[in-house]
């Protein structure tokens, strides 16, 4: 639920607000106002992600008039909401209030909202006995939402007044209760009682409770204050963004943000449960079974479906049930289902929970066929795309999604099919794991002699083909000809978390990526300023992605370069704390040197999860956490900046475990902090070594 | 003329076992309405092996309804019966997973290579 600081919804203004659930928005209009006036906040209290409370008094104006009265709106995420109104009369007279609320219900469609499309159904409301009810119909599609009160309240089409004398000195309440309602040919049914297939589950407050939550999760201890408040943040904020799967009874997966992305999403509930698995494991688990109980199982152009495929969203709103989408479900992402095979295992590694390994192995072996049988659309041994669904599908199937986000340097965009380098690291490592798993869990030593065997050859022609001798980095694509796509960008890094790289090349690999065209001073850039569609605020193509910039810190770690994977973690923490400890889904890719502060990119997605995952999946690199042999590795490189770090209870197939890291190191790429002023005046030095730059990490 | 509906539920006599429902058990009941008249058939899911029978059973742990023209199209691959069931024009009710695991069934659109994915037989693919 979104609303302003004030709690008041108004969905006709540019703001994503209002009451969702199951792709459809069941409340868009919902204003308070006392005897015809709005009202002012003073302050919001987030007491826990399902709960808020607002300090309100009336009237709108900039200069503050003495008020007599004050309102607490106390309101719950329970199956719809529940709202305590309290109102305060502090001054000596009685006062009569006329107390009204608005209420209106779009049924916008996620989609809908975003791409302000008409409906095609019919609105109705209705006042019942006690209650308002708005509702929507299209065919056999209904969907209600029920307003009602505690007090008696006078209703009518467009809301409740409660009108109410006051006298001195007292306090009014009432609580009023907006429940969403699915008609299903049996009758109407609550939220709570939604089956899953249609989205239905238990709401937040109905998991296990935030403290059990927090209590099962590590306990950090650092003295470096953006370390411990980012931490925490992402933990509550992976708390509200579980969803329930359908797959398994009472377990949860990451949904991918709020509020347009409560919805089960390949790519990213992958990418952050591995982030989470030394923290929260639990989220892996659920992701695995919900991801592999909606594998596809035929050829659907529409859907973008293949055998074996992993999908990548699945909505339950108005737009893809009458399939104006192809989201029930889509398939449309190239990433993952290796990605998938890589999940099960990093999981297997981290709880030694080899029955999940053995209840997939029919899963996990559909999606290692899928990279060969479905997947090749050049034939030359790489994972390519091209969407079936030319009309609403993804044009871009890697996690760059929006449409000009893979281009040569010299701006072009080539043709479809597409192969991005990234993929074919994912392919490689589902390979290499997979091999692992049927070695050790599916007995089947031919199955993974064939995959190792597979990964060799696959290791060896990547390096050929994608790597650009001149340069000395990968391309990020090869094209339609096979010929490559010369563009200097992020996925690399992704390579490196892969080990598809040749140990040769990773020193040229980490130059490029710790270079001042890709690293801006707080990160690794998603593409470089030499790129001729590098655009600081692009969102694909020149900003900064904390989930990228994690895996990519990650990559380091593997081929032997923690310094590196320090700076990026350390400018992620310091980034964060800009931003309360909750990092945004990216920012500007914008120098360092020239603004103090990281530029947020604006967008409607707050939290969301694998940028909440960023800051945990940093701290496994930083103290070099890997499990091996039963066992858990620590190797900590960390900043001296961040001093150390306790982390307290990792759970896993040792039980619960600590590590500990002191931050030894100075780092020898510190962004130059100077003020903007002292850089301009340096910059007008006769002596030519006053320029200032960000040194190259490798220069020592 | 052949009855797609009843095609449908001997194709999963014929196949006795698929791959894709070994992580289920249970029984699925299909009501095909017509009118005022009910056709119901169940399908018997136990680990895999999978059997279609009009023989009533005393109770199911999932219910589909649909009227016979939507089932047919369903059973043809003419229609996708997730939006469809997110649309009203199925009814489902009971063991969500049970559900979500017997729709992967259905075949794909008419003139798809391979219809979908059949998955008989031995744990092992070569």
């Amino acid at each position: 639920m979104v609303s302003d600081l004030g709690g008041d919804i108004d969905a006709t203004g540019p703001d994503p607000v209002g009451l969702f659930a199951i792709d459809t928005r069941f409340l868009s209009r919902w204003i308070l106002t006392i005897n015809g006036e709005r009202l002012t906040a003073l302050s919001t209290d987030d007491l826990r992600y399902f709960e808020t409370r607002f300090f309100l008094v009336p009237g709108t104006g900039t200069v503050y008039v003495d008020a007599k009265l004050s309102v607490i709106r106390q309101r719950a995420v329970s199956n719809g909401f529940r709202e305590k109104l309290m109102i305060f009369n502090h001054g000596g007279d009685p006062l009569d209030l006329n107390i009204r609320v608005e209420a209106g219900a779009d049924f916008a469609d996620s989609f809908e909202v975003k791409d302000r499309l008409p409906k095609k159904g019919s609105h109705y409301r209705r006042v019942e006995e006690g209650r308002l009810v708005v509702g929507y119909q299209r065919e056999a599609f209904r969907r209600e939402t029920a307003i009602s009160a505690s007090m008696p309240a006078q209703l009518d089409e467009n809301g409740l007044t409660f009108t109410v004398r006051l006298d001195a000195r007292q306090d009014w309440s009432a609580e009023l209760r907006v429940e969403p309602f699915v008609t299903l040919p049996e009758g109407k049914v609550s939220l709570a009682a939604l089956p899953k297939l249609y989205g239905g589950g238990n709401g937040p407050e109905a998991y296990e409770s935030l403290d059990i939550w927090f209590r099962q999760a590590p306990q950090v201890r650092c003295e470096y204050e953006p370390l411990s408040t980012t931490y925490r943040r992402s933990l509550i904020d992976l708390a509200a963004l579980r969803f329930p799967s359908a797959a398994l009874e009472g377990g949860s997966l990451p949904a991918a943000g709020l509020p347009w992305y409560m919805a089960v999403f390949g790519r990213d509930s992958i990418f952050t449960s591995l982030q989470a698995l030394p923290f929260v494991p639990q989220l892996a688990a659920s992701t695995l079974h919900e991801l592999g109980l909606r594998q596809g199982t035929r050829i659907d152009d529409f859907r973008d479906e293949d055998p074996g495929r992993i999908i990548h969203e699945l909505r339950l709103g108005e737009m893809a049930a009458f399939e104006e989408r192809p989201q029930s479900p889509y398939y449309g992402a190239a990433d993952a289902t290796p990605l998938f095979v890589v999940l099960l295992d990093e999981y297997e590694r981290w709880s030694g929970d080899a029955q999940l390994v053995r209840d997939l192995e029919f899963e996990a072996r559909a999606a290692l066929a899928w990279i060969d049988d479905y997947a090749d659309l050049m034939g030359l041994g790489y994972i390519a795309y091209q969407r079936r669904n030319e009309d609403t599908g993804l044009e871009n199937q890697c996690w760059k999604d929006s449409w000009d986000s893979i281009s040569c340097r010299d701006g072009r965009l080539p043709g479809f099919p597409r192969a991005t380098c990234e993929l074919q690291g994912y392919a490689y490592d589902a390979k290499m794991r997979g091999a692992r798993l049927a070695r050790h869990f599916w007995n089947d030593s031919l199955y993974a002699d064939l995959l190792e065997r597979q990964a060799a050859e696959l290791k060896e022609r990547f390096n050929r083909d994608f790597w650009i001798d001149s340069e000395g980095y990968y391309a990020l694509a090869l094209d339609a000809e096979g010929a490559q796509v010369d563009a200097l960008a992020s996925n690399m890094g992704h390579l490196l978390w892969s080990g598809i790289v040749d140990d040769s090349k990773a020193d040229a690999v980490i130059g490029h990526l710790m270079s001042p065209q890709l690293h801006s001073g707080w990160g690794v850039r998603t593409l470089s300023q030499r790129d001729q569609r590098y655009n600081p605020i692009g969102y694909h193509v020149g900003t900064v992605w904390p989930f990228d910039n994690s895996i990519i810190a990650w990559g380091m770690r593997r081929y032997g370069y923690p310094q590196e994977a320090a700076i990026l973690a350390q400018g992620m923490f310091e980034a964060a704390s800009f931003f309360g400890g909750r990092l945004p889904e990216a920012f500007g890719g914008y120098d360092r040197n020239l603004t103090k502060f990281p530029v947020e990119y604006p967008t409607a997605c707050n939290p969301q999860a694998w940028s909440s995952g960023a800051p945990l999946l940093l701290m496994r690199t930083m103290l070099g956490l890997e499990p091996a042999n039963g066992h858990l590795i620590v190797d900590p490189y960390l900043p001296n900046t961040i001093g150390q770090i306790e982390l307290l209870n990792i759970p896993g197939r040792w039980g619960h475990i600590d590590a500990f890291g002191r931050g030894h190191h100075q780092l020898q790429c510190v962004p130059d902090n100077a003020p903007l002023s002292e850089q301009l005046s340096s910059a007008f030095q006769t002596e030519p070594d006053a320029v200032t730059d960000t040194p190259n990490p490798r220069q020592a | 003329m052949t009855d797609p509906s009843r095609e449908f539920f001997d194709e999963i006599n014929r196949l006795g076992h698929d791959r894709l429902l070994e992580k289920a058990a249970g029984t699925l009941r299909i009501d095909l309405t017509e009118g005022s008249v009910i056709e119901n058939w169940f399908i018997l899911v136990d680990k895999g092996n999978i059997s279609a029978t009009k023989e009533g059973m005393p109770s199911a742990d999932a219910v589909l309804r649909a009227d016979r023209a939507t089932f047919e199209q369903i059973a043809r691959g003419q229609m996708n019966a997730t939006a469809a069931i997110a649309r009203g024009q199925i009814s489902a009710r009971g063991d969500s997973r049970l559900l979500i695991q017997f729709l992967r069934l259905f075949p794909a659109r008419p003139g798809t290579p391979g219809r979908r994915l059949v998955a008989t037989g031995g744990r092992r693919q070569r």
